[in-house]
């Protein structure tokens, strides 16, 4: 959604070195872990319907509400939070390391097959990453499995891309021309070298990245195509929670909520980062 | 003096003309509303339908049938008169001046060619009336049916919304480039179809109408994506009318004194889990049965279903005269049934036999039917069933039950008990013919040999004692688990708090207007 | 007019990949569509001889590099091939969506655009004062709110209660003002930055400093030299962001009930519609490679050191 624009920025974060990259991990291991912890905290069923007690405002037995089957809606945000964040997480992950990987080869590679590859990233590129994602969940069908496989395709070239030119500044570089000359194979410079250090430079921005994905998985979400009821999912709540806005707005503020407080830290450290970076 | 009652006079003067004005201006409109009245459904409607397969135009008036179903039987409606000549013959006599919308007459010789082109162009119209030889104009208003076989879905198919009657001399010249019907008028409703575009269908008011000049000068009827939607554009006046609102609706509009939510008096089908009862678990009756003992059919009524849709205890609603009560709410029964089949339970997860989970895995096509087998799945956890729901929408091809192909081991549908049609004996059969590829059904030969009994005869006494030992047969052998009865459902605006529900499917006749 | 072909070519080439990798999307599909269709269209089960009929005349019993040469033949006219859920051509069903989706667009873009130039611009200038700060931290809320999130809300209490705007849109330009403002600010949160970024560079640089201590006054200076330059040095930026703002309109359209091609494409994505699903991400990736394209090629006829002459 925001997301192409929001990563334009990071073309800035090439200047960006090693500035500060410890940040954003730590701020992706906090969330992961209150949000791997709450569910147990915070208690309750998710799944539990209690059809007599439905539409009801936060009262002590349910904090924040219950939804139109009863179910107690602070559970289902917490548990459908978790999800969120895990689905995110294995997004990232996987475009990550499958774009750091495609990015050295289309380095490393020589001539025709690293000009290859390089086409190749620059065609997925030029996808825009929403709809493609809609189409793809289209064809495999609704799921937060399906939903990952369709982020991780349309989200890798943007990994490759900037592990590319920095696979390239390192392929130059003094230390890999120095092991060259001195016998080592190419592709244990590539696996030693190079694709440790662009691993850590990427890092930083894919820890950045963990933020607007998850409103992205809620976007898909919100048509359906997420996480399929029972299982609570935080873009489909507030899609059942639009004909109840007057009536039970809680079904609604909850999950966006939740939202909001999920990605927050990383718009916030991301708009530090920048801000430290760009004012040169 | 002289001007303070000259002035009494002209604002007197004023008033008269302004209320005359007023009451002329209600009177014409009385007589047509200029401006069109406005739908919203759910329903997509958006390209211009081939006129053989649609379904939809009955209920925005364009299309009508022969006969008109009611809860006692068809009644006459484009027909004047039926009658059965002998157990293969039907005639059929029109009304007097009928005209399609475009002027063209309706007589024999026109029906005679509808007749012909729909047993051509559309195999639902054909089996409706399974199969009929020939149609043959007697005289001007009167057509002659041949059948092949008796027929006992004669004459209800007449009332079927597969067979409604337009001009196929004019569907035929535009050789299946049905986009060009726009505006050619082929039906015979009040209002007929302009213009299809965008999500949008435009109606004009027929001038050749029947019956009386149609209140309204046209229709629109705009498709829209969710209930919400609909709600939303009603709540701030943009709409006049919903079609076909889903039981959520009626607790969204709690909160808005303006918007009404309307049920028909008559349900014509039923929300029911069709039991697949050739794959595990449901081999076993005792699970069918623990099945249907888990679900709170009350329950869901009052609650989720607001109360709009009551509650079965068997096919019909109580108070049916054929209706063989026998569903009932027992977890603790349903649990001991599951312990006698072997089904056993440690702890609060699932029940196993033989390293085996119980699972059901249902599936649904639309959000009343997922509403229901979501309530329905925290009911079956409860006495051990591992039970989920799967995602919608199933126009993914329903597996039939016979052949158990497809995941699901239960399906969620909207059977039909008085049938579209008003015929319920043929409805009802359908969930046991083993010749009908068109509906579910299970195969069982001795249920199947009741209903083939009261089909041929002709006694309705005899036919309706067989009909209710089927049911009862039904009942214990938990095939089908009903659960709510299903109005046809529609919300409207304060000034149509007077619009007539049809629960044989919706309907703008020409008199439908704001009182 | 070397550089042209060259472009022509190109793209040519960009859209042939497109389209073969976007049938491709076909092969994802578990179950047999033609059986699928029979359903939907006939609201029943279809018999064995159905499905088979309904299999020849989809070409579905065609190998699929015939049915892929067939799909791309009728593309480059416009036919996409039958829909899977709704009798009828994929093409009839979107073309009419187009033109609203693209004013939607078209709305939210400019507005985005707009807004993040003021306020990027307004943030360089007044920076770190009060002004700076509230609208940076402005900008970072409301970026995580996600837009359909303020859409849902928008429409109960502005469109329903206030009787501003309409639920049942029409596509019109002027019913696009409300939800193209909601896409527009949204958007600008995230370029808000960029564009901060690019005007305090701009700021600082050589050309404004001097105009300042040449004694020109803000205004000019801005309208003069500021302004251009950022233009300039943010278009690339609005190119690619266009692939985002096709995403975001079409879940806006779905809250808004908007009649556009991305409503139309979530729809289909419920149904399991794939050839209505592939002429929207093929007509998609076509407009995103025109839309950056064209940015290119507006920043590269503004560039004033190739108006210049100089390098």
């Amino acid at each position: 959604m925001n997301a192409f624009a929001f990563d334009r920025d990071r073309l800035g974060l090439r200047r960006l070195g090693l500035r500060r990259p410890v940040s954003p991990a730590l701020i992706v291991l906090a969330v992961l872990v209150i949000v791997t912890l709450a569910p147990a905290v915070v208690g309750g069923d998710p799944l539990n319907q209690e059809l007599t007690n439905a539409l009801q405002g936060p009262s002590p037995h349910h904090l924040l509400g219950t939804d139109e089957y009863g179910r107690d809606v602070l559970a289902r945000v917490v548990h459908g939070t978790r999800t969120s964040v895990y689905a995110s997480l294995a997004v990232v992950g996987i475009a990550l390391l499958g774009g750091i990987v495609i990015g050295s080869l289309a380095a490393a590679v020589p001539s025709h097959g690293g000009r290859t590859i390089s086409l190749l990233t620059d065609f997925f590129l030029g996808i825009p990453g929403v709809i493609v994602a809609i189409a793809i969940v289209g064809a495999l069908g609704p799921g937060t499995r399906n939903l990952i496989v369709a982020f991780a395709i349309t989200g890798w070239a943007w990994y490759a891309r900037l592990a590319e030119e920095h696979a390239r500044q390192l392929l130059s570089g003094r230390v890999v021309t120095v092991a060259r000359v001195s016998g080592v194979p190419a592709w244990r410079c590539v696996s030693g070298h190079v694709i440790p250090h662009v691993f850590r430079r990427l890092l930083v921005v894919a820890c950045l990245d963990v933020g607007w994905v998850v409103l992205a998985i809620a976007g898909l979400g919100y048509l359906g195509l997420g996480a399929q009821p029972p299982a609570p999912e935080l873009g489909q709540m507030i899609s059942d929670g639009q004909g109840y806005v007057l009536q039970a707005p809680w079904m609604i503020l909850a999950p966006a909520g939740a939202l909001m407080l999920v990605v927050l830290p990383f718009v916030a450290a991301g708009e530090r980062v920048h801000g430290r970076v760009l004012r040169v | 003096m002289l001007r303070r009652s000259s002035a009494l006079l002209a604002f007197a003067i004023v008033a008269v003309c302004l209320c005359a004005g007023g009451q002329a201006a209600r009177s014409a409109r009385a007589a047509q509303n200029s401006s069109p009245l406005r739908i919203v459904t759910t329903f997509a409607n958006s390209t211009f339908p081939n006129p053989a397969t649609d379904y939809i135009e009955p209920q925005f008036g364009d299309s009508e049938y022969l006969l008109k179903p009611t809860a006692k039987g068809p009644v006459p409606w484009l027909a004047k008169s039926y009658k059965q000549v002998n157990n293969l013959t039907w005639s059929v006599t029109l009304r007097p001046g009928l005209k399609f919308q475009n002027g063209n007459t309706l007589d024999a010789a026109a029906l005679v060619k509808w007749f012909s082109y729909q047993m051509a162009h559309n195999p639902l119209a054909k089996a409706t009336m399974d199969d009929p030889t020939g149609f043959k104009a007697l005289n001007d208003d009167t057509v002659e049916i041949k059948l092949a076989k008796p027929y006992p879905g004669m004459p209800y198919a007449l009332a079927s919304y597969s067979l409604d009657v337009y001009d196929a001399a004019t569907v035929e010249s535009v050789h299946a480039k049905y986009e060009q019907l726009a505006g050619k008028g082929v039906f015979t409703g009040p209002y007929m179809l302009m213009s299809a575009a965008n999500g949008t269908d435009t109606y004009m008011a027929n001038p050749y109408y029947y019956l009386g000049k149609p209140k309204y000068s046209g229709l629109t009827v705009r498709v829209i994506s969710s209930d919400t939607a609909g709600q939303q554009a009603l709540a701030s006046g943009e709409a006049d009318m919903q079609f076909y609102a889903g039981t959520a609706e009626k607790r969204t509009i709690a909160s808005n004194p303006n918007l009404i939510y309307k049920t028909s008096p008559t349900a014509v089908t039923y929300s029911a889990f069709c039991l697949n009862p050739s794959k595990t678990p449901f081999t076993d009756v005792r699970v069918r049965e623990a099945f249907g003992l888990a679900i709170d059919n009350g329950t869901i009524s009052r609650t989720i279903m607001d109360g709009i849709r009551p509650a079965l205890k068997g096919v019909f609603q109580d108070g049916f005269p054929l209706n063989v009560p026998w569903k009932t709410y027992n977890p603790a029964k349903a649990e001991a049934l599951l312990d006698a089949a072997g089904w056993t339970q440690n702890g609060s997860g699932p029940r196993t036999k033989d390293g085996k989970t119980l699972s059901v895995e249902i599936t649904t096509y639309d959000s009343d039917l997922e509403s229901i087998a979501t309530a329905a799945v925290d009911m079956l956890r409860k006495v051990g069933f591992d039970a989920k729901v799967l995602p919608e929408p199933n126009w993914s091809p329903i597996p039939p039950l016979i052949t158990g192909k497809g995941p699901a081991n239960v399906t969620m549908q909207n059977l039909q008990n008085i049938g579209y049609e008003g015929d319920y004996y043929l409805a009802l059969s359908k969930n046991y013919n083993p010749h009908d590829q068109y509906n579910l059904s299970v195969r069982d030969p001795q249920i199947w040999g009741l209903f083939e009994k009261l089909l041929a005869t002709p006694n309705k006494a005899k036919a309706n004692s067989l009909l209710k030992q089927a049911l009862k047969l039904d009942g214990q052998r938990v095939y089908y688990v009903p659960v709510v009865a299903n109005p046809t459902t529609a919300v409207v605006s304060k000034p149509f708090a007077n619009y007539v529900v049809n629960g044989f499917g919706l309907g703008i006749d020409y008199k439908t207007g704001a009182r | 007019m070397r550089a042209a072909l060259r472009w022509v070519a190109a793209f040519a080439a960009l859209v042939l990949a497109s389209a073969v990798a976007v049938f491709c999307l076909q092969l994802l599909v578990p179950g047999d569509p033609a059986a699928t269709i029979l359903s939907t269209q006939l609201g029943r089960q279809p018999s064995q001889a159905e499905i088979v009929a309904e299999r020849a005349q989809l070409g579905l019993n065609q190998p699929f590099p015939t049915r892929l040469w067939h799909w791309i033949e009728g593309a480059t006219h416009g036919d996409f091939g039958r829909s899977w859920a709704t009798p009828g051509n994929v093409g009839s069903l979107i073309w009419p969506r187009i033109e609203a989706t693209v004013r939607l667009g078209l709305v939210a873009l400019t507005l985005a655009v707009v807004l993040a130039l003021a306020g990027g611009i307004v943030a360089a200038l007044f920076r770190d004062r009060t002004a700076d700060r509230l609208l940076r931290v402005v900008v970072t809320v409301l970026a995580c709110i996600p837009a359909f999130v303020l859409g849902v809300l928008v429409i109960q209490f502005v469109v329903v209660d206030a009787h501003i705007g309409q639920v049942l849109t029409d596509g019109s330009w002027r019913a696009a003002l409300l939800p193209g403002a909601l896409l527009g600010v949204t958007i600008a949160c995230y370029w808000v930055r960029v564009v901060r970024a690019i005007a305090l560079d701009v700021l600082n640089s050589d050309v404004v400093r001097t105009a300042r201590a040449r004694g020109a006054s803000w205004p000019t200076v801005i309208r003069a030299h500021v302004l251009p330059r950022v233009v300039l040095e943010f278009l690339p930026y609005v190119g690619l962001g266009i692939g985002s703002i096709i995403g975001a309109t079409a879940v806006m359209e779905v809250v808004f009930s908007w009649p556009g091609i991305g409503a139309y494409a979530a729809q289909a994505a419920v149904r399991r519609d794939m050839p209505v699903l592939q002429a929207v991400v093929l007509l998609s990736i076509i407009t995103f490679r025109l839309g950056t394209d064209a940015m290119r090629g507006v920043g590269w006829i503004l560039d004033p050191r190739r108006r210049s002459g100089t390098a």
